[in-house]
């Protein structure tokens, strides 16, 4: 195949229709974006990539011997309040 | 009328496997199971019916109706984690409902210090069902889909695989519940793949495709039928630039160029090279010796924009397809652009992307993933490697892919407006691919295509901080969250791994 020759200020404009519907997608996507964040957060903040919270460090001390008891407590309370724990203990 | 009804095949299950889910069923986090365990025998039957659970499962033989709300496929001897039913029902509550999910899976190993493996699995991927039953063999279903698609007992007695694509080409919604729904009894966690099945689902789908059945991985391949040949513009962005490539020095584009006129099977492309100002004119007439009336020369003589340079390039010319193509590639399979041209059948692909090698063939890019930060998944690794449930050796839909090699819709290409040319050098092939995805087309990666990307191995993208604000203000609850990650693992690494059995550092992982 071979495309035409084309005159130069068609390919602007061109250039220019395809950077007109990029500010489309732009405008699109931040105001999903924007949505999302007041959504989760109740405000719009700058994005900036998370802090790794990866659990790349094994957490040994809750195998200790004496929190055995605590551990069995823990597991055995009503869900909703093991929920609770968890989210005030975070 | 019962919240789930568990329906398990259990013609070769032995009494223990049976027991073993019968025990998980009762502490799953539903007062009210009924457990259809099609195919036991009589005693073993009786057995089930006559064990405690605290009235929580009934056990019954044969169902001819359904009387619960969701149906729950669970393999014998695979046992439902402990109240994960209450984070399903969290799911099915929501308003948009799904009618079918699909959950993290977990098999016991042999190693005390970590008791399980985990199969963490990625949200939903319809190309990469057709290759292999990534999803698991434990589904839940809703009711009326599960009629919809020839009812319990026949879609009981069919192989995962096939049961999984004939519910999915009815489902409405699909989920992944990023938790472990299930222990599974079998040592092997590969998914399952069977040929019979994807042959089916190809024609009931209309997709016109030769499948051949890879027993080394195992996997479906998918070929689809090459019916027309759609004209591509190939979109060639130089300088010129030299350098050495295996032992001897090379002008990387008129290499690049001339394996695609010499090595590929696909020969209606034509060549736009969208050249600097300082390209050197030997180079420009070395190429259009080779390219002669099929290659095209576009001047650019602006700053460095990488976005614009191919923009200017792919509105310079006119096809069905574009190629953007690197100056640094040559292509290693000769049918690469055939495989790829092949996938646009389906009018729902918006862009696809080729397996991208070092030149020493290490895994320069398998498609993105975003664990946050946009990474090209198992860089630098072997080309063998097959990663967790061999997610490089398949077929499947990505975030996005890198602009390197990518195969994009014309049509779409000038829909979301091309590259950002925000974006001059990093990123923008990512928020072009997200851009394709808002307008809802797929971009798919394909393991069966492999071009060399002569990228220094040891280039670090730099990281411009207003870029990452640009691009977090449009896709940051994306970055966050890709689709076809998992919250569950490893962030910050370029690998499929497990978040809880890494032996990285926290150091070692940021770098």
């Amino acid at each position: 195949m071979v495309s035409p020759k084309f005159d130069p200020a068609i390919v602007q404009k061109k250039m220019q229709d395809l950077a007109a519907r990029d500010a489309e997608f732009v405008k699109l996507a931040e105001a999903r974006e924007r949505d999302r964040q007041i959504a989760k957060f109740g405000a719009v903040r700058e994005y900036e990539f998370p802090p790794n919270t990866s659990q790349i460090h094994v957490t040994d001390w809750v195998h200790r011997s004496w929190l055995r008891p605590f551990r069995f407590v823990y597991r055995n309370i009503p869900r909703p309040l093991r929920k609770l724990i968890k989210r005030f203990s975070v | 009328m019962s919240e789930f009804l568990v329906a398990t095949d259990a013609q070769h299950a032995t009494l223990d496997d049976l027991v073993a889910t019968h025990k998980s069923l009762v502490v799953a986090g539903s007062k009210d199971i009924l457990w259809l365990v099609s195919g036991a025998l009589p005693d073993a039957l009786t057995h089930l019916q006559r064990r405690w659970s605290f009235r929580r499962v009934r056990v019954v033989a044969s169902s001819q109706t359904i009387t619960s709300k969701f149906v729950i496929f669970l393999n014998a001897g695979d046992a439902l984690q402990r109240e994960s039913l209450m984070n399903v029902r969290e799911i099915l509550a929501q308003t948009d409902r799904p009618d079918m999910v699909y959950g993290d899976s977990a098999t016991p190993t042999m190693v005390k210090a970590e008791p399980f493996s985990f199969v963490r699995r990625p949200g939903w991927s319809p190309e990469r069902l057709r290759s292999h039953c990534y999803v698991g063999e434990t589904l839940i279903v809703a009711a009326d889909l599960v009629e919809k698609c020839g009812g319990l007992v026949d879609l009981l007695n069919r192989h995962a695989h096939d049961r999984a694509l004939r519910l999915s080409e009815a489902a409405s919604k699909i989920v992944r519940m990023p938790e472990v729904l299930t222990v599974a009894k079998s040592g092997d966690s590969r998914p399952s793949a069977n040929l019979a099945a994807v042959v089916e689902h190809c024609a009931r789908q209309n997709i016109d495709a030769d499948c051949e059945f890879q027993p080394g991985v195992p996997s479906v391949r998918v070929m689809r039928k090459l019916n027309k040949q759609p004209s591509v513009a190939v979109i060639v962005p130089t300088r010129g630039t030299s350098a050495e490539v295996f032992g001897k020095q090379r002008v990387l584009v008129v290499e690049a160029v001339r394996s695609l006129f010499e090595k590929s099977t696909y020969q209606n492309f034509e060549v736009v090279i969208v050249a600097d100002a300082p390209t050197p004119p030997s180079v420009l007439e070395s190429l259009k010796k080779i390219g002669g009336n099929r290659l095209k020369v576009v001047d650019y003589d602006r700053p460095f924009n990488f976005a614009e340079k191919n923009n200017l390039g792919a509105m310079s010319s006119e096809s069905d397809l574009i190629l953007l193509l690197n100056d640094d590639t040559e292509i290693i399979t000769a049918e690469a652009l055939e495989i790829m041209v092949a996938m646009f059948n389906d009018p729902t692909v918006g862009v696809v992307g080729p397996m991208l090698l070092f030149e020493d063939s290490t895994i320069q890019s398998a498609g993105h993933i975003f664990s946050p930060d946009p990474t090209d998944l198992y860089r630098a690794r072997s080309p063998e490697t097959a990663g967790p449930q061999n997610l490089l050796k398949v077929q499947r839909e990505v975030s996005s892919l890198i602009a390197a090699c990518a195969l994009i819709r014309r049509d779409v290409f000038e829909k979301v407006g091309g590259l950002c040319m925000g974006f001059p050098g990093n990123w923008n092939d990512i928020d072009f691919c997200l851009k394709v995805q808002l307008a809802g087309y797929r971009a798919v990666f394909t393991p069966h295509a492999h071009l060399f990307h002569f990228e220094s191995k040891t280039r670090v993208a730099k990281r411009v901080e207003a870029e990452v604000a640009k691009l977090g203000a449009r896709w940051g609850s994306v970055l966050n969250d890709d689709p076809y990650f998992n919250p569950k693992l490893q962030r910050y690494t370029n690998i499929w791994k497990t978040d809880s059995t890494s032996k990285q550092t926290l150091d070692e992982a940021l770098i």
